[in-house]
């Protein structure tokens, strides 16, 4: 038994090995100070204070809303990157409908296939639609990152059940 | 006896110290519970609920701290809780100095001591817990320990 092994020794699962670095300190003055060390980092970690009432009833809480609250929000660098290229896209179609007419312009229909032939194209409501579509487009990303992060949680849980449970 | 009552204050004590400040730590233990709830509907039957609490709690509190991943490191170190009065208290009670050494200990070390010694996981559980092999977690262990030691002499 080596000084320096000795903190591996302790932490083997081996009880003999275990035995072997308590025998080595009880005649190394240096090893016996960092087994003392270690017996109060061991005991200090491992004291637990009673669980709180508040933790308590957090808990029993937690219990109701488990089943009716949606996952917290959380934008993964891919959702974010769709959003904003969806965004940009949107940005530069409207600043390009948005420009003054040329005379190719003037006798363009517009999106709204149903324009009369040679009607002016109504930027503003076009604008307010797109909007709308927008936000539409937004609202569905942050449901999609939703459903996307409660799947990754439950899947997750459910490889730990895999993990811990006997059926 | 439920799981909460058995080992609900190994769990809050386990995210108290993952976190570092009390009110990160009820959010992750409240995450964990609502975790917990859900799977509950499957009924399962746990040879080891312990071990399967503190892994769901360790992993809500990774959850978390991604979530809140850069807010953090644009903290100012006051606002996470280290310096209040109920802290220094802590560290003025027998084992203050352990609890201040080991909060200053480099995260992944201290998720493994943490993990460990006050979860209770065996090296095998908190390896499987933090997807590292057995190797790492002693090694790691060792390097938590001989830092603890010295910072207490
Ligand atoms: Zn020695």
């Amino acid at each position: 038994m080596n000084c320096d092994d000795l903190i591996t020794a302790m932490e083997s699962d081996d009880a003999a090995e275990q035995q072997a670095a308590r025998s080595h300190a009880a005649t190394c003055p240096n090893c016996a100070a960092t087994l003392a060390a270690l017996d109060k980092i061991k005991a200090t970690l491992a004291v637990h204070e009673p669980l709180p009432s508040a933790a308590r009833a957090a808990w029993e809480r937690a219990s109701r809303v488990s089943v009716s609250e949606p996952a917290r929000r959380r934008w993964t660098p891919a959702l974010a990157a769709i959003a904003t290229l969806a965004a940009a896209c949107i940005v530069v179609f409207v600043f390009v409908v948005s420009q003054p007419r040329n005379s190719t312009f003037t006798q363009w229909k517009g999106p709204s296939s149903d324009s009369e032939p040679g009607v002016e194209f109504d930027s503003s409501s076009e604008l307010t639609r797109l909007t709308a579509a927008v936000e539409a487009l937004d609202g569905r990303l942050v449901a999609l990152a939703e459903n996307a992060e409660r799947l990754d949680v439950e899947r997750e849980v459910a490889q730990t059940l895999k993990q811990y449970s006997r059926w | 006896m439920t799981l909460v009552d058995e080992h609900g204050a190994a769990l809050l004590a386990l995210v108290r110290r993952l976190c570092g400040n009390p009110h990160d730590a009820d959010d992750v233990f409240q995450e964990t519970a609502v975790r917990v709830w859900r799977s509950m509907v499957s009924c399962p039957r746990l040879a080891n609920p312990r071990g399967w609490l503190l892994t769901i709690g360790y992993r809500a509190f990774l959850d978390s701290r991604s979530r809140r991943g850069q807010f953090e490191a644009l903290a100012d170190p006051s606002d996470r809780g280290e310096n209040s009065p109920a802290e220094l208290a802590a560290r003025a009670e027998v084992g203050g100095l352990v609890n201040a050494a080991v909060a200053e200990l480099p995260e992944t070390i201290r998720e493994v001591v943490v993990l460990h010694y006050t979860g209770g996981l065996t090296i095998k559980e908190t390896a499987e817990a933090m997807n590292l092999s057995e190797g790492t977690v002693k090694s790691r262990l060792n390097a938590a320990l001989l830092k603890l030691r010295s910072a207490l002499e």
